[in-house]
């Protein structure tokens, strides 16, 4: 399973965007479900199962309209918004683990 | 795309003449007064390879279609300009300095519009010329320095009525394969870290003028170039030992130089404007535009280290809480986020030139950069005003680390519970730093006469105001008729 990250451009982040997603991943690796993953920068010529948009406030500079190219599609603005990313990812992953 | 250490060898093979007090510089790379500028221009290659920052720090070239850094890119859009802003205020907080790049980035698309005019009007070849130079520029991640300031004597007097010719670059030699030329440019930010230098005139001018009506690129280090390093407050603390929290700010800096061109010769390939005396303005207007955008984002990023250093000096002295300093953080705040938005609004209402790229609205960009003669001056009283005289007043690093001194300082200069001395010492320095040391050069003075002085800005506030439209609209509410 691949997973696309994407960033802002981080001109003024309400959050520490890094560290964020080091936590999530840290969250998946505790769950034994990272080693499935490969977290990768995001990239539009590329089809991926998972995308991450890491926006580091609530202006859209990186517009989520770009993601057509990823099966499930995931957007933080804010550090809150990982809270609920992290349940219904592994949540997601789960499925689509058992599906293979 | 280069990385920082490659930018770093790159400048290592170069042959640059740079003097400092008064002696050749043997090995600028790692000369300790030089090195927090060059640091600063690393952090443009560092961000660029960084994928939480690359949106903003990276683009798809116009002339190649590969990834380059945007400090390399044509705008091809608002959203281009738009993200320049952004940019440059992501790298005011990554260095809290000068980080120098601009300057060649806005001339290049000063150059590339002018260029494409001069050829439409003239069958010229300047354009192409241009191209090509930008083209490898953007391939091989090159710094570029946009040179514009003459020295310019006697000010009231044109380019080719000086007393001495040389107060203006211009062409003393002119061959079948190109032209020789003679002059200096002025407070040439970051020519000591660039590969090239893009040399462009620095007024309008008239038919008399058309030896001085020159534009053109070569290497730094070309036969006849050499640098007078500028003085900086405070350089010397950078060639102190254990001087550390002396500097405020170890790691990075900006720059500027003296250039002189003692006849030196460019090849026609590298000729962009020669003799066409009308679109001398043009060129001029078009980079004094995007550089007054510029500081709506390079001196706003810096504002938020200034902003944050300040709220943490009032909290290492208990200060934090008092109604009037909350106040003042506020007042700051509210005056950076003010130049931010004029940065942003010239770019939002941008347009493209006959080329293609895109240009700012020159307005409001004008407005920019007439708020940044101001609003930074009162950031750095409203800084000082918080910090204290505890800036300016207290003991060198030396002292602190001196084993009779230490218990004394450490005594004396404490505040509140939790906080070391000597990190208060810290934040304070880079007060200093930033409000009367080697950056206030980039915050202060420069946000006063870079990318023109105050007058100039007002002169085109003048030229672009619309002044009779607003005196029709108030003659239609006056029931005014004729």
């Amino acid at each position: 399973m691949i997973l696309g990250i994407k960033y802002c451009g981080g001109c003024n982040p309400a959050y520490d965007r890094v560290a964020c997603v080091t936590d999530l991943k840290r969250y998946l690796s505790d769950l034994e479900i990272l080693e499935s993953v490969s977290f990768v920068p995001y990239d539009e010529k590329i089809q991926f199962d998972y995308c991450l948009l890491v926006r580091g406030c609530n202006r859209s500079c990186v517009s989520d309209r770009k993601f057509s190219n990823c099966r499930h599609f995931y957007a933080a603005s804010g550090r809150e918004d990982f809270i609920e990313i992290k349940t219904k990812m592994y949540a997601q992953m789960q499925i689509d683990l058992h599906a293979e | 795309m280069m990385t920082r250490e490659q930018y770093f060898d790159s400048l290592r093979k170069l042959n640059l003449k740079v003097y400092m007090f008064g002696e050749l510089v043997e090995n600028p790379v790692d000369n300790p007064v030089i090195r927090p500028s060059l640091n600063s221009i690393g952090m443009t290659y560092e961000l660029a390879n960084q994928p939480e920052y690359e949106d903003l720090m990276t683009a798809a070239s116009s002339l190649n279609g590969e990834k380059v850094n945007r400090f390399t890119h044509l705008h091809q859009s608002t959203d281009d300009l738009i993200k320049k802003v952004k940019m440059q205020r992501l790298l005011g907080q990554k260095t809290g300095a000068c980080f120098q790049r601009c300057v060649g980035m806005d001339a290049n698309n000063a150059v590339f519009s002018t260029t494409y005019e001069i050829d439409q009007a003239h069958g010229t070849k300047y354009h192409e010329n241009f191209k090509k130079f930008l083209n490898d520029v953007q391939l091989k991640d090159l710094v570029v320095d946009g040179a514009m300031t003459d020295p310019k004597g006697d000010r009231s007097l044109a380019p080719s009525k000086q007393a001495d010719p040389d107060m203006f670059m211009h062409v003393v030699e002119r061959r079948p394969d190109g032209v020789v030329v003679r002059g200096a440019k002025a407070h040439q930010t970051g020519i000591v870290n660039s590969h090239e230098v893009l040399v462009m005139p620095t007024i309008a001018m008239r038919d008399d003028d058309k030896d001085y009506a020159i534009s053109f690129s070569v290497p730094t280090d070309s036969e006849g170039i050499f640098m007078i390093y500028g003085r900086q407050s405070c350089d010397t603390r950078k060639m102190e030992e254990g001087a550390d929290i002396d500097l405020g700010n170890k790691e990075f800096g900006g720059h500027e130089a003296l250039v002189i061109f003692d006849n030196v010769f460019v090849p026609n390939e590298r000729i962009f404007m020669n003799g066409e005396v009308e679109f001398a303005g043009m060129m001029v207007e078009r980079f004094a535009g995007y550089h007054r955008q510029s500081y709506g984002g390079c001196k706003v990023g810096v504002g938020d280290v200034l902003i944050g250093a300040t709220a943490l000096a009032a909290e290492y002295n208990g200060a934090a809480k008092a109604s009037h300093v909350k106040d003042k953080l506020i007042e700051m705040t509210h005056l950076n986020e003010t130049l931010f938005s004029c940065g942003i609004a010239c770019s939002c209402e941008g347009c493209p030139t006959k080329s293609g790229n895109y240009m700012i609205d020159l307005l409001l960009a004008n407005v920019c950069k007439q708020n940044i003669t101001r609003f930074p001056y009162e950031i750095v009283r409203l800084a000082e005003d918080i910090a204290g005289g505890l800036m300016v007043t207290m003991p060198s690093e030396k002292d602190y680390n001196t084993a009779e001194l230490k218990p004394y300082i450490e005594k004396y200069l404490v505040g509140v519970d939790g906080v070391s001395v000597e990190d208060r010492m810290r934040i304070l320095r880079l007060i200093e730093n930033i409000s009367l040391g080697t950056a206030a050069v980039g915050y202060r003075t420069e946000s006063m006469h870079g990318a023109g002085s105050p007058q100039a800005q007002r002169i085109m506030i003048s030229r672009q105001s619309n002044l009779e439209h607003k005196k029709v609209l108030a003659k239609n509410i006056a029931n005014i008729k004729k």
